[in-house]
């Protein structure tokens, strides 16, 4: 009983660590010193010691703990799951539109008074669904490919530059992903056609610059959009899409004779193209499971895998580790790299040398001993 | 001689000592009210990874107080600190609902070991500010205080941000000091 209770908590604890060690959560959440040493169990975030100090005097206060020195349930690690600062950027800053703090940000009183302004005055907070809306979950969702083969200067296509940043804290790697992506060959199409998908997936929301983007698709806007909301959008979104099959038809034809053709793409081709009988890759019932699926997506990651032209950038994750993979199919990438451990160790030395060596060094009974001269005291 | 004359000046003039050892769960607002009871100001702390000690005058009484840290791994480290201690201070977060039970066992865990026999425990009841804190009657049923057997023990209601209660408990503390 004890040893298994020990044993999640190893397991939790490790969890933990692997969450901390996401490029979203390697920094304060309130901030931005590198290195998180608590979470704030409130929101779901990763803050520093500091701000976990200023967390807990806000009104009314909010409860932080440390990653290295409290123990956490599973339900604490299935939250901090689920959140995380990317999360809690789209929620508590939703509306936030200034530039936000960097690293050298240190004025202890101007990170209290956004803290402030944070939390108490919620001036920038955005209801989680309102920020589901806007593309956070959704993102979240498909992780893989957006993060893997998102246009390194996505920013025109969203109009929202600092939304869209917060979804791509590393540009560069998703750079290179998308060039190798390119390379591994698997779409035999043309690159545009590629990254015209990958980015309308990845973001299409109130997107003014989708429709001249998409011109090849032949998709009317409104069926985008409606595609893009929620899947119970679908219903209304497919009589448009008929209106338009015939000119899809022809705009197919054309590719077929321009470039390989989405659907004869070999097996691939099932990842970016529908059932459906007007052959668009957006009029799929159900397009994310379609691209994202469990089969699609063994199908996807080992094509991927094989590729020698491909510089995994992932390379250190392990795959094997990753319990949710099979069945989480919104995020193989959720559960993160192995790589967390150099990060982590960081945290081990800081029980030992603060705990031990403050309260060895210092000796605890010292005062013990002085309180023996009350044996001179008449009065005791 | 000397000693005689010594003795009778401490008496007459000299400080007693009082250690205190002051624990309570991780957020109780421990080193909160060690500093505003030290500076009489209210300082942004940071969760204590170790402890704290500071000596506090208060009726011509010294009391050297220990702040240890309560987050849930460190817990175990409170022991150490047990030997020769007078009065043990309980800080609770009375708007912490969720955690008075977690704070319940690690009371009565700690009052059954030996080295605290001797001890006389105040319960910080704080956070008193807070909308929904649990009153001092609340808490000392939650915490079971009215089962405690050769305890001398008493509750006070404390708000650490307005200094409200802490020299009360003080009081209390050095009352017990001087009937021993």
């Amino acid at each position: 009983m004890a040893s298994s209770r020990k044993k999640q908590d190893e397991k939790n604890l490790k969890t933990l660590r692997e969450l901390g060690a996401q490029p979203q959560n390697k920094y304060c959440f309130d901030c931005n010193q590198r290195g998180p040493t608590y979470v704030n169990m409130t929101i779901g975030s990763f803050v520093c010691t500091k701000c976990s100090g200023m967390l807990r005097g806000l009104t009314p206060p909010h409860r932080v703990k440390s990653i290295s020195m409290a123990t956490f349930t599973s339900e604490e690690i299935e939250l901090l799951k689920n959140r995380g600062n990317d999360y809690c950027k789209s929620v508590w800053l939703g509306l936030y539109d200034g530039t936000l703090p960097g690293a050298e940000y240190r004025d202890e009183q101007a990170v209290k008074d956004f803290m402030v302004d944070k939390y108490e005055r919620k001036r920038y907070y955005m209801e989680p669904a309102q920020a589901l809306k806007n593309g956070y979950t959704k993102t979240e969702k498909v992780k893989p490919l957006t993060t893997l083969v998102s246009d390194p200067k996505p920013i025109k296509l969203n109009g929202n530059a600092t939304e869209f940043n917060r979804k791509r804290p590393e540009p560069g790697k998703n750079h290179s992903f998308a060039v190798d992506f390119d390379n591994a060959d698997i779409f035999a199409s043309n690159n545009n056609n590629t990254t015209t998908t990958q980015e309308t997936f990845a973001n299409f929301d109130d997107n003014p610059v989708f429709n001249s983007k998409m011109n090849n698709a032949s998709m009317p806007t409104p069926t985008f959009d409606n595609f893009n909301l929620a899947q119970s959008n679908k219903v209304p979104a497919a009589p448009p899409e008929d209106k338009y099959a015939a000119l899809k038809d022809l705009d197919n034809a054309l590719k077929t004779q321009n470039a390989v053709d989405w659907n004869s793409s070999g097996s691939n081709g099932s990842l970016y193209s529908s059932p459906t009988p007007t052959g668009s890759m957006y009029s799929s019932p159900s397009p994310q499971s379609s691209m994202f699926g469990s089969p699609s997506q063994g199908q996807f990651m080992n094509a991927f895998q094989n590729q020698d032209t491909f510089s995994n950038p992932f390379n250190g994750m392990n795959w094997g580790s990753n319990g949710n993979f099979g069945q989480n199919l919104a995020n193989p990438f959720r559960e993160p790299p192995v790589r967390v451990n150099g990060f982590a160790q960081n945290f081990q030395p800081m029980f030992p040398v603060a705990a031990n060596g403050g309260a060895w060094g210092a000796n605890p009974f010292k005062v013990g001993a002085t309180a023996n001269v009350n044996s001179n005291n008449p009065f005791l | 001689m000397g000693l005689t004359i010594s003795s009778v000046l401490t008496r007459l003039f000299g400080k007693k000592q009082m250690r205190i050892l002051m624990v309570g769960l991780d957020a109780a607002g421990k080193t909160t009210i060690l500093y505003k009871l030290k500076l009489g100001e209210i300082v942004t702390t940071i969760p204590t990874i170790g402890f704290n000690v500071e000596t506090v005058e208060y009726k011509n009484i010294c009391f050297t107080v220990w702040d240890v840290g309560g987050q849930s791994k460190i817990r175990k480290l409170w022991r150490h600190y047990f030997q020769n201690t007078q009065g043990l201070i309980f800080v609770v977060d009375s708007n912490d609902r969720e955690r008075i039970g977690e704070a319940d066992t690690e009371l009565q865990n700690m009052l059954m070991e030996d080295e605290l026999r001797d001890a006389v425990l105040l319960v910080f009841a704080n956070k008193q500010d807070l909308p929904n804190a649990m009153t001092a009657a609340e808490l000392t049923d939650k915490l079971n205080l009215n089962q405690l057997h050769n305890r001398r023990w008493y509750i006070q209601a404390t708000c650490a941000t307005q200094g409200d209660g802490l020299y009360e408990g003080l009081d209390w503390l050095s009352n017990e000091l001087a009937s021993k």
